[in-house]
């Protein structure tokens, strides 16, 4: 029997139900007001989890959704990939808390991986690893945020971006004598760590009454070492840097240009940064997927949701050439080629 | 450099009113995150240079800017 490959065959997604809207954002902060917001970030509404809501519970919403869809059903998963930042608990691993949640086999691996924007392109890409080595005939790759819970009430810079929310993806095997998912090319650069963080709550410098203190940065955003904080600048310049070189590497990997490619579908940051990266990259505005006004920036989940809709909306279609690119917190990116299945 | 359709970008950029000249100010209240990085975005553009967001925030008139995006395509064009 020749060598599967492998292929995603079917995407769901799940916000939580709170939103946050940007009159709301408006009202609250006072100098902007909302049409400037979504002037400037291109988003309209965002997600929140609730008090009880955690990462576990919008994955095991989205995955319900993909088992109703009828793409696939529990008793075919045999590994579950899990990629959250906001994990239920320290340990156990979130992902061995929704086998039994989902109903899956106890024969199926599972595992937590800790990405931020880039955890859906490499999830891909472990899924393709793991069925194409036989190991695993169908993946599950759940990508799940509660960002909302580490951002402080008054952190304007975070809170208009940011959303909650997550996807899941069915990755599976079939013969075929083309790649349909991938290649992919990757990066990482650590240094780059100390511009997105919740500094403090993990064990490197546990919550203390020093951790909980709140200061107020020139741009009038408050925050303790107990929350998030994203230098937006260096994030920036890190993208400007990165990202146009990694579809460059990519699309010389595949041995193509950008014009063999159908589809870009980028993480979905902002569209002022997205706009700006389309333009650096020069990729056509009407290939390049900026939907991000719909859900707001979900870290791991914004490709998947940003896709699902892109198809809904018939800007893209089966059988398209789609580049995927994740990057963000870590420094991390990755980007890879997917031939839409479903 | 007086590339004026940068200058009148830059006036976009920092809702600035009016145009902008080189001797025009850029006070400490204009510097806010979104200011900083739409800046950073346009001299990218403009200039193919990154410029640290806190070397950005540290110019108080659109001269120091300029001069500064011209000591950051020095240090880009050094061979390394």
């Amino acid at each position: 029997m020749p060598q599967p490959k492998a292929v995603v065959k079917g995407i769901a997604t799940h916000l939580p139900e709170r939103r946050l809207t940007n009159e709301q954002l408006a009202t609250e902060y006072g100098d902007w007001t909302a049409e400037k917001i979504e002037q400037k970030t291109g988003i309209v509404v965002r997600a929140v989890a609730g008090p009880e809501e955690c990462a576990s519970d919008l994955g095991y919403a989205a995955a319900q959704r993909l088992f109703e869809s009828g793409v696939c059903a529990p008793a075919d998963v045999d590994f579950l990939l899990f990629c959250t930042q906001s994990p239920d608990y320290f340990l156990p691993t979130t992902a061995c808390l929704l086998q039994d949640r989902l109903g899956l086999p106890r024969g199926a691996g599972a595992l937590d991986f800790n990405l931020g924007c880039s955890g859906f392109v490499y999830g891909l890409s472990m899924a393709k690893g793991l069925i194409e080595s036989g190991q695993a005939k169908n993946v599950l790759l759940i990508t799940s945020e509660t960002y909302s819970k580490y951002i402080h009430p008054k952190d304007r810079s975070a809170r208009t971006i940011f959303s909650d929310g997550a996807a899941a993806t069915w990755i599976t095997g079939c013969d075929s004598n083309e790649e349909l998912l991938g290649p992919f090319v990757y990066g990482t650069d650590g240094r780059g760590g100390c511009n997105l963080i919740v500094p403090a709550g993990a064990l490197r410098t546990p919550h203390s009454p020093a951790t909980a203190r709140e200061e107020t940065d020139e741009s009038g955003n408050v925050r303790a070492k107990d929350n998030l904080y994203m230098n937006g600048p260096e994030i920036f310049n890190f993208t400007l840097e990165a990202v146009h070189l990694a579809v460059r590497e990519l699309v010389a990997k595949c041995g193509r240009t950008i014009a063999d490619v159908d589809y870009v579908v980028p993480h979905q940051a902002n569209r002022f940064m997205l706009d700006h990266l389309r333009r650096k990259s020069k990729i056509p505005a009407e290939k390049f997927c900026v939907n991000v006004e719909h859900f707001g920036n979900t870290v791991s989940s914004t490709i998947p949701m940003a896709l699902e809709r892109a198809m809904q909306d018939g800007a893209v279609g089966k059988g398209a050439n789609v580049m995927i690119i994740g990057f963000g917190v870590g420094y991390s990116w990755s980007a890879g080629m997917m031939r839409l299945a479903f | 450099m007086s590339n004026q359709a940068f200058l009148d970008e830059l006036a976009e950029a920092l809702d600035y009113g009016g145009a902008i000249t080189a001797d025009s100010p850029l006070g400490e209240d204009i510097w806010n995150s979104m200011a900083i990085v739409s800046v950073i975005g346009l001299i990218d553009e403009h200039f193919d240079v990154t410029v640290p967001g806190e070397a950005l925030q540290k110019c108080a008139t659109v001269g120091a800017l300029i001069a500064l995006i011209e000591q950051q395509r020095k240090l880009d064009g050094e061979p390394s």
